[in-house]
């Protein structure tokens, strides 16, 4: 073990930071008026993790006795969630959000990224859920934050029920693959001897019992990146949490579980015997159903809501649903895919719930008529807005193009030989259409209104604001029109992941 | 660097220094200035397309953009033949015409005349475009600005109108997306593909290959064993891709919305240029790509080239609303090009191609012409003018040729194109009943001369309305805004033939290709 442990800090030294964080911010919190302390400890915590994650060097092989890996994807993922953490951090101390215990909410909030960077590292079925249930528990905390009001109480009590409901589907199902494989670890790394579920699937894949084992799993982890039909608690939540809780849901809480998702199909996939081929089919067919399924039901709701930030997380859902066709392939350039559309979907979701953040903040709404006439009483707002928007949708020159590029690429290569897969392509990209028309209400409030009568009344749009948002804007443009660079980078993270697939590969 | 490069982004370059302006006069005189300029360089461009072999392009660019594995290897490749040489060229007397008619927009100027430029390096660019992945960021690239012009700018029902625009064309816009993916994987699939070194974004290499495939299962024989239904899918996705931009029955609704509420100048871009990229689509795209299912599909087309010509000629005789009369007209003469262009015969082609010039000049000049008189009126009921030949003689004349040249009136450059395009339908043998088409199609006339003349005598002829004694003769910039449009509409009337020089290669090397 002692070898291991200089290893293990090397690999996960930004994991290390912000688990010594939880205490010291605690203990910050004795002394320095209102929680500043704690407040500084927290962010430095947080910066500090973002920057070793930046240095991070990734490494081949398990650590921690088969527990974690530290391969490219825990590194990307983890980038994101922190990331992702300290934007959600900076967010609430302008909204002012962590008002009633501010080190409270710092110690929720990095409790929470550092289960969603274990969620990405897993590489054991129990290590797996207890770092989703880190990232869960932190999450309904925060979720409730907001304890004065009702919808705040809600959206925890909503989020803690069904989180429970699918974590124990969850475990449920991990025990049975437990049964089947003899093992909880995932994936043998490159160059590792050890047995994993990889192996293990291959003798198991025959089996119904196997297949609704996997399903069982997939139903927790699904429940996690708001999937349909497990999605339901998603629009409450966000709307009930403050807006940065929000934020951090939609994206980092989002980018644990795909991380998750991808690691495990991955390595319930893996193997080519006919019962594995047999039974990939159907967890292929299963996810492409529920990825349709997911982005229809996230569009078409989407299209009723007035609450801004209900919006928005119908349109989380929907975005679920497309990220989800990347993992149906089960090909290295589908996971690329949703690596590199996880990278530009932070940047989108967001720059978008930081606005909505400062409409909220400047006129206690966040209904769309909040928005009104802001493409002429704060232009820069109005045209980071109107790019996050243009992205999400997915249309040129934004990175949200590429992205859904990729992603269907996938789907109509894998179409070649089957149609379903075709047809699903078409369906995904009807829903882009189906998602124009509400992203664009937000252009229609922002610009198409009565020019006279908008342009006497200011917006504060501060410094800071600027800052934040043209710097989550700027890269949607860059990646729109360069994006070469971060599809190599993405491919290279994402690599391995599908790699002992047959017939799916290319 | 080249001459084309810098047509497509000067407007680029103006939207930057609108950004450095600080109030609406200097961003007016910005894209002023940019639109003459754009006309001189059109003008050169599509002289260069002059003398250019078929299937040849000029001002060619083909510079590496985005590189991905071995496959995914996206250009800025560009170019020119006689085709997009003439709507390069239409594209700078609409800018042109549309700028000066500009001239009075008050509110929000700054941000109107960025959203004019950035329109127009869309336009440009899908004109311009040699490469699959370019022309679709192209193609979108336009749906924002012309959202926010009909939007922000328009008339009192802009929002629904400037929405069902967005929608549409993204609807159609999928299908096309759609269409490049299946194609992409499609021919990296074929090892002959890549040992020819083509590239599967190149469109003058995919319809090199296409035209080779043609017997051997087309371009799509490697997209798996449903190739044949595949084929015919994205053939006809790729076809409402355009459709909606033509716009063909029956998703041409967003047209007479969008026109009505949009501001003239605008509603000038839109019928003049917006609905030729629609056809330019199909016969760049469509048609070259898929030559063996254009064989089945030419009738389908050719009935909806009659039903557009008809019902749009029907619809546009029961409008009372100046506007939305001539906006169905559109609707009516856009199926004269469908005509042709199923017909494949050499009259057929050219005439169809002669038809999308001369209806961006002449359905320009009757937009400008609504302008005009709801400027003065504001209001467009045909009912409630009269007599305004002799209150405004010039604006008069100027109006009454546009309409005569656009009923097909000899000598105007309305009916060259219209008569081509006829008498290659008829001739056609490309598919069975193209006669039948063509003769019941011709009623369409009958019924577009009703409606221009029954227009012209409540509007122009008859007693003046003593409302409308004072009215003021077209003034000299509303005068300057026809005049480009007017003079190629007599020019061509009599003298087609230069014209039809610069892009007869491109019939030439399209027949070969389909035919």
């Amino acid at each position: 073990m002692i070898p291991d442990l200089g290893n293990l800090l090397g690999r996960f030294g930004a994991e290390t930071v912000l688990a010594l964080a939880v205490p010291a911010i605690l203990l910050a919190d004795l002394r320095g008026k209102r929680g500043s302390l704690a407040t500084a400890t927290g962010v430095l915590a947080l910066v500090l993790a973002l920057l070793l994650a930046l240095f991070q060097e990734s490494a081949s092989g398990a650590l921690l006795t088969k527990l974690l890996v530290a391969d490219g994807l825990a590194k990307v993922f983890r980038l994101l969630a922190i990331g992702t953490g300290l934007v959600a951090a900076l967010a609430a101390l302008r909204w002012g959000d962590a008002e009633r215990g501010r080190a409270e909410f710092f110690v929720c909030l990095i409790g929470a990224v550092l289960g969603a960077c274990l969620t990405a590292a897993a590489n054991d079925l129990a290590m797996l859920y207890i770092a989703i249930e880190t990232l869960s528990i932190g999450g309904y905390l925060l979720a409730g934050f907001r304890k004065q009001s009702p919808l705040g109480s809600e959206a925890a009590l909503k989020y803690v029920i069904f989180g429970a409901v699918s974590s124990g589907a969850m475990l449920y199902g991990m025990s049975l693959l437990y049964g089947f494989a003899g093992t909880g670890t995932i994936t043998t790394p490159p160059g590792a001897s050890f047995a994993s579920l990889e192996g293990a699937s291959g003798a198991a894949a025959g089996q119904p019992a196997f297949l609704v084992a996997v399903v069982l799993v997939f139903a927790g982890l699904a429940y996690k990146v708001a999937a349909a039909p497990f999605q339901f608690w998603c629009p409450d939540v966000y709307e009930g949490a403050p807006t940065s809780v929000a934020a951090f849901l939609a994206v980092a809480s989002k980018g644990a579980g795909f991380a998750a998702i991808l690691r495990f199909v991955g390595a319930v996939t893996a193997g080519t015997t006919p019962d594995v081929l047999a039974s990939t089919e159907h967890v292929r067919t299963i996810l492409l159903v529920m990825a349709l399924l997911t982005m229809t039901i996230g569009n078409v709701a989407a299209l009723r809501q007035r609450n801004a930030k209900r919006l928005l997380a119908y349109s989380a859902i929907a975005h679920a649903g497309y990220l989800l066709l990347g993992v149906a392939v089960t090909t290295s350039g589908g996971a690329t895919a949703v690596v590199f559309y996880m990278a530009v979907y932070l940047f989108m979701t967001l720059g978008a719930f930081y606005m909505v953040g400062v409409v909220e903040r400047e006129t206690g709404r966040c209904d769309l008529d909040a928005f009104e006439g802001l493409g002429f009483r704060a232009p820069l707002f109005g045209v980071c807005m109107a790019v996050a928007m243009i992205g999400l949708t997915g249309l040129p020159p934004t990175a949200g193009f590429p992205g859904k590029y990729f992603l269907l690429q996938e789907v109509f290569a894998y179409g070649r030989d089957h149609m379903l897969f075709f047809w699903g392509g078409v369906i995904a990209l009807l829903n882009t259409v189906v998602s124009l028309g509400y992203y664009a209400r937000f252009l229609k409030v922002m610009y198409l209104c009565d020019l006279e009568r908008v342009a006497q009344s200011p917006f504060r749009f501060t410094g800071v604001d600027r800052g934040l948002v043209v710097a989550l804007t700027v890269p949607v443009l860059l990646f729109g029109l360069a994006f070469a660079g971060l599809y190599d980078a993405a491919s290279d993270l994402a690599q391995g992941i599908f790699l002992a697939v047959a017939g799916g590969g290319r | 660097m080249n001459l084309l490069t810098y047509t497509i982004f000067l407007p680029v370059a103006g939207l930057i220094a609108i950004l450095f302006t600080k109030d609406g006069k200097q961003a007016r005189l910005i894209g002023v200035v940019c639109s003459v300029i754009l006309l001189g360089l059109s003008t050169a461009v599509m002289l260069e397309t002059r003398g250019l072999a078929a299937g040849a392009y000029a001002l060619g660019v083909d510079v590496g953009w985005i590189k991905l594995g071995t496959s995914f290897d996206v250009h800025y490749r560009i170019g020119v033949d006689g085709l997009s040489g003439i709507l390069i060229f239409l594209t700078g007397l609409l800018a042109f015409s549309a700028a000066l008619a500009s001239w009075n927009i008050e509110n929000g100027t700054r941000g109107y005349w960025a959203m004019f430029l950035l329109l127009h390096t869309g336009i440009l660019g899908t004109f311009a475009s040699l490469d699959l992945f370019l022309f679709y960021v192209f193609w979108e690239v336009m749906l924002l600005p012309m959202y926010f012009l009909i939007g922000v700018w328009g008339g009192p029902r802009r929002i629904y109108a400037a929405i069902k625009f967005f929608l549409y064309t993204l609807f159609g816009s999928i299908f096309l997306l759609a269409g490049i993916l299946v194609v992409y994987f499609a021919v990296t699939s074929d090892p002959a593909f890549t040992a020819k070194g083509y590239n599967a974004f190149s469109i003058p290499d995919l319809t090199a290959y296409a035209q080779a495939a043609k017997e051997s299962g087309g371009i799509l024989a490697n997209y798996g064993s449903h190739a044949g239904l595949v084929a015919t899918l994205v053939f006809w996705g790729m076809f409402v891709a355009f459709a909606v931009k033509v716009p063909v029955f029956p998703f041409h609704t967003w047209l007479p919305d969008a026109h009505v509420e949009a501001p003239t100048p605008i509603s000038v871009i839109l019928a003049g240029i917006l609905l030729k990229l629609g056809g330019y689509g199909m016969l760049r795209i469509n048609f070259p790509f898929f030559p063996e299912v254009m064989k089945d599909a030419a009738l389908w087309i050719g009935v909806l080239g009659l039903i557009n010509i008809v019902y749009g000629a029907l619809v546009a005789m029961a409008q009372t609303d100046f506007k939305k009369m001539v906006a169905y007209s559109s609707v009516s003469h856009m199926g004269f090009c469908l005509l042709g262009f199923a017909a494949m015969t050499p009259e057929g082609l050219n005439g169809a191609i002669l038809q999308l010039f001369n209806h961006g000049t002449i359905s320009g000049m009757l937009f400008l012409v609504v302008g005009v008189v709801y400027d003065r009126a504001h209001h467009r009921d045909l009912n409630r003018f009269g007599g305004l030949m002799w209150r405004m003689p010039v604006y008069g004349t100027i109006a009454t040729i546009a309409m005569f040249a656009s009923l097909g009136l000899p000598m105007l450059s309305g009916f060259v194109g219209e008569f081509l395009a006829f008498v290659g339908s008829y001739k056609s043998d490309y598919y069975s009943g193209a006669k039948l088409i063509t003769l019941i199609s011709t009623a369409g006339l009958v019924f577009t001369a009703a409606y221009y003349l029954r227009a012209i005598q409540r509007v122009f002829l008859g007693k003046t309305n003593p409302a409308y004694e004072s009215f003021p003769d077209a003034s000299r910039r509303e005068v300057w805004s026809m005049l480009p449009l007017l003079a190629p509409t007599i020019f061509l009337g009599l003298f087609p033939q230069p014209l039809i020089a610069v892009y007869q290669p491109a019939v030439t090397a399209l027949r070969s290709l389909v035919g």
